[in-house]
């Protein structure tokens, strides 16, 4: 008979233990996001509550930062602006987004290739690509330009960045260019998930190509299809790098995003209207986010 | 190591309510007895195990190591797996894929901090006690089923655990690999001496390693006792049911007095009951009653004979040495398992002459509860 | 047959198509960097070999290009390993440990990552002037790491989640702590996945603008994007040749990343973005 041992008994009240080492491990991630998230929103947010301007005592006004920016033309241009941005390129990326992840998806020799090859404009920074894409709109010596020249029947070149839809124009490209990757790579995630068979199944009962990209394929990227687009929508709407760097919010503000009109504020020490600017911009993301929670369906393959 | 249940139980709480898993169960684990937990899937055996291992706590009741309480809630005691010093090999064995069979073997010694050199020589005296110092190199992913199970089972036994649980582990194996898996299994566990823990839905394995079997059915206990009391004296239909292929056959009958003798009624025909089945027993009355009876009880004649039951055959299965015939009594299956070659080239259609031996019949109640009568008991 | 054969042209057509969208703009920066006029489209004088500009990149006193370059590298690699040592943990105890409200947790830090970087970043900016650490490396890699965790989160969540919870249970039979568990075995088992995101943190972390420029003054701290973004010459006239140099040199790090790790880099992405 063996020796008894002296029993350690863990005073387990039942699962607080348990509870306060989850806690422990997420404790650093919440702090982060809490530190440098969570306050600078709320900071933000009370901040524009504020008449905080450099060299002025500040104080505080309530809402009257928002009223002005109901009656701000420039508010408003931007708004528009920035509503118009969204509309045109986040289209113009789930279109080409589409099509490259079709073309990524047929099996090749270079299909690594391609790959990488697709996610360089998406691996590039802003800042760099914009500066790129300046050069190729150069008036006098781009290559937008050169091609124009020589592949239309204008001999004029065009005034890309100096002129309002020029800029837009302009912008739109670049944006497009550098997320349109993204959008591939998601969307093609989706449509390995779609089984082959279904396909084959198709093809033996006679349906075309275009009949079985209409009738399988869109269906069933639908769910997939949704999350690139509002993604990308919240992403847009935040657009702030190209635009800076590119056109400025140039020529005379025409491109002015709301990310960018904000930030003006700031230069200007404006604390307090540059911070109500951040809010709309912000409450217009929240929404959207809440939206995709919604319409999103994660907590379950956690349950 | 000598194990205690008691009272023990086990409720799931999740997001859609309360799931019991395991509903009062007392059993006791005897020192270097192979015990086995047979049930169907879902029947709460692997949770019984769970609690033994500390991977689960239980929700009420108690669990004994010896006279050391390792789990209570009522007391709030709860021993991590580490402290129980128990070893574990799970169905899909769990082998860490990214260490070599020597890692894997050797990571519970890590673990407790033992220096190099001992690892090593642990590591090596269980390897090369199941084989595998060849492959101490190797990685799980190149191993076949039945080299990554000795492997699980190195790692189990390596710390000499006190106790030794294990979850299914032959499930995974093809039926060959299986069945000499499980002699060498019993030869070690018998060399060695450890408390085992063995759970499975498959009764032949349970039959043929148990020293003592639970069956188990939705977290209750069915019966305990050896294999052959189990397959002698099952304790409800359930088990009776259960245990050994092909099953039992359970008949739904009536009994009845015909001056002043038993007599039991099947559909419409009718049989007399043998003396020995009916006395001295207080229970019986007449009534609706469940006849069980082992398909290798059913003698088969051919026609002609003076047999009360004159049945068609439904179905013939060749079973090697023996063929299992299926009738039809009324609406009723039944099934006939004879070893006398000669029938083997009946065919369906055929009326066959049945002569069940009901003095190796059981009677259960309505409910299912084995009725004991003393002419068995005193018998066995 | 002839369904096959058109199906065919439009892939290879669309595969050009595709090639030439992405690379035109990558490749007319390298042709630039590499002409010895880089305006060489206009003036009829055409393309010359000439590595000039690379040599004014790296002897530059102005454009401080191995400053930034330096503090782009340091900045994005301390906030892509930080991030996976916050991440990793909270990660283990959502998939794996009792952790109540765990779901909404992860809405939570999936609408944080929404947020608009603009309205964090004056309220951060006076945060960090108030300590002082305007131009610091801290400055930008504690934000950083704030703004990488959700996507961080997310991709560890779905590759634990496919690491089988019999591994923890043979590994604390075995005597482990949730930790060591942690660290002895899923970090090691999910390797390819941590991989993946401290891949996409680091590039996260090269390509952001908006803190940079906000959050440092100062060339001695202030990272590629920004020195490339603001770099415009001496004399009013756009040194062009000099600032393609300087955007192909940065570049080379990712795309020497991209072109080894793309398949990382996609699993990585689509992980993260496709939630359930």
């Amino acid at each position: 008979m063996k020796p008894t041992q002296p029993h350690k008994a863990f005073r387990h009240q039942h699962s607080f233990r348990e509870w306060r080492e989850s806690f422990c491990f997420v404790l650093p991630l919440l702090a982060f996001v809490l530190a440098f998230v969570l306050i600078p929103v709320f900071g933000t947010l009370a901040d524009s509550l504020f008449m905080d301007v450099a060299f002025v005592k500040k104080r505080f006004i309530g809402f009257e930062n928002y009223r002005w920016l109901l009656q701000d033309p420039g508010f408003w241009q931007s708004f528009r602006f920035t509503l118009l941005f969204v509309f045109v390129s986040v289209p113009l990326e789930m279109v080409l987004g589409l099509l490259f992840a079709l073309l990524l998806n047929e099996p090749s020799p270079v299909r690594g290739l391609l790959r990488a090859c697709v996610l360089l404009p998406w691996a590039i920074p802003a800042a760099i690509s914009a500066r790129v894409w300046e050069l190729v709109y150069n008036y006098g010596y781009g290559l937008a330009n050169t091609l124009w020249l020589n592949l239309s029947f204008s001999t004029e070149p065009v005034n890309w960045l100096g002129s309002a839809a020029g800029a837009f124009f302009a912008l739109v490209l670049a944006d497009t260019w550098k997320t349109t990757p993204f959008v591939a790579i998601i969307l093609l995630a989706g449509l390995s998930a779609i089984p082959g068979d279904l396909y084959r199944q198709a093809m033996v009962d006679g349906a075309g190509l275009g009949r079985r990209f209409v009738r399988i394929t869109l269906p069933l990227l639908r769910p997939t299809l949704i999350v690139a687009l509002i993604f990308r929508t919240i992403d847009a709407l935040r657009i702030f790098d190209m635009a800076y760097v590119l056109t400025h919010g140039g020529p005379g503000g025409s491109t002015m995003t709301l990310s960018l009109y904000g930030y003006k504020y700031f230069l200007l020490s404006d604390f307090g209207y540059g911070s109500a600017v951040s809010v709309v911009l912000f409450l217009m993301a929240l929404l959207l986010s809440l939206a995709y929670t919604r319409l999103g369906r994660f907590g379950e393959e956690l349950r | 190591m000598n194990i205690r249940l008691v009272r023990l139980s086990k409720e799931f709480i999740s997001a859609r309510g309360r799931t019991p898993a395991v509903r009062t169960i007392d059993l006791e684990i005897r020192e270097s007895e192979f015990f086995v937990l047979l049930g169907p899937s879902g029947c709460g055996k692997s949770t019984v195990l769970n609690l033994i291992a500390g991977l689960e706590k239980p929700t009420g009741g108690e669990i004994w190591f010896d006279d050391r309480l390792v789990a209570s809630a009522a007391e709030r005691v709860f021993e991590s797996p580490r402290d129980r010093n128990i070893a574990m090999v799970f169905q899909s064995y769990a082998l860490y894929p990214h260490l070599s069979v020597f890692g894997n073997i050797a990571f519970p010694l890590e673990i407790a901090g033992e220096g190099k050199k001992r690892i090593a020589a642990a590591v090596e005296r269980v390897a090369s006690m199941l084989g595998l110092t060849e492959l101490l190199a190797a990685r799980p992913g190149e191993l076949s089923g039945g080299q990554r199970q000795r492997v699980a089972i190195a790692r189990a036994l390596v710390r000499h655990p006190t106790v030794f649980l294990l979850d299914e582990p032959l499930s995974n194996l093809d039926a060959q690999l299986r069945a000499s898996t499980r002699t060498e299994l019993r030869s070690l566990q018998r060399r060695l001496g450890i408390t085992t823990v063995y759970v499975t839905h498959d009764q032949v394995e349970a039959m043929s390693l148990g020293d003592r079997i639970a069956v188990l059915r939705e977290g209750r206990l069915e019966q305990i006792g050896r294999p052959e009391e189990l397959f002698e004296e099952p304790a409800n239909t359930f088990v009776a049911s259960f245990i050994a292929s092909p099953p039992m056959n359970l008949l739904e009958i009536e009994l009845f007095l015909e001056a002043g003798r038993w007599l039991l009624r099947i559909d419409d025909r009718e049989l007399m009951v043998p003396d020995c089945m009916v006395d001295p027993c207080d229970e019986l009355k007449p009534g609706a009653w469940i006849l069980g009876i082992r398909p290798e009880h059913i003698r088969i004649h051919p026609v002609g004979a003076a047999a009360v039951l004159k049945e068609r055959v439904e179905a013939v299965e060749p079973m090697g040495r023996e063929v299992l015939f299926h009738f039809l009594v009324g609406s009723q299956k039944l099934m006939a398992l004879t070893a006398e070659g000669h029938f083997a080239a009946a065919c369906p259609g055929e009326v066959l002459a049945l002569d069940p031996d009901l003095k190796r019949a059981h009677l259960f109640s309505r409910n299912g509860k084995r009725v004991v009568n003393r002419w068995r008991s005193s018998a066995v | 047959m002839t369904e096959e054969r058109a199906k065919g042209w439009l892939i290879a057509a669309g595969s050009g198509f595709m090639l030439v969208f992405c690379l035109t703009p990558v490749l007319y920066m390298v042709a630039t960097s590499l002409s010895e006029d880089p305006l060489f489209l206009s003036q009829q004088a055409g393309f010359h070999l000439s590595l000039r500009h690379y040599a004014a990149v790296a002897t530059s006193g102005s454009l401080h290009f191995f400053h930034y370059l330096g503090n782009s590298l340091v900045v994005s690699a301390l906030s892509a390993f930080v991030t996976v040592l916050i991440a990793a943990p909270a990660a283990y105890a959502i998939t794996r440990l009792v952790m109540p409200g765990r779901v909404l947790l992860l809405y939570f830090v999936l609408a944080v990552s929404m947020f608009p970087q603009i309205s964090l970043i004056s309220y951060l900016f006076r945060f960090m002037a108030a300590l002082g650490w305007i131009n610091t490396y801290q400055a930008l890699v504690l934000p950083y790491i704030a703004l990488a965790l959700p996507l961080a989160l997310w991709i560890l969540i779905s590759y634990f989640l496919q690491i089988p919870g019999e591994l923890d249970r043979a590994a604390l039979v075995d005597g482990c702590s949730r930790w060591q568990i942690l660290r002895r075995v899923i970090l090691p088992v999910a390797a390819p996945g941590i991989f993946s995101m401290l891949l996409l943190a680091f590039i996260f972390a090269f390509n952001e603008f908006l803190f940079a420029i906000m959050l440092t003054t100062d060339y001695r701290a202030q990272t590629v994007p920004v020195g490339i973004a603001l770099f415009q010459g001496l004399h009013g006239e756009i040194p062009w040749g000099a600032i393609m140099a300087a955007s192909t040199l940065s570049s080379i790090p990712l795309v020497i990343l991209t072109l080894f790790f793309q398949r990382r880099i996609i699993q990585g992405l689509t992980r993260g973005a496709i939630k359930g």
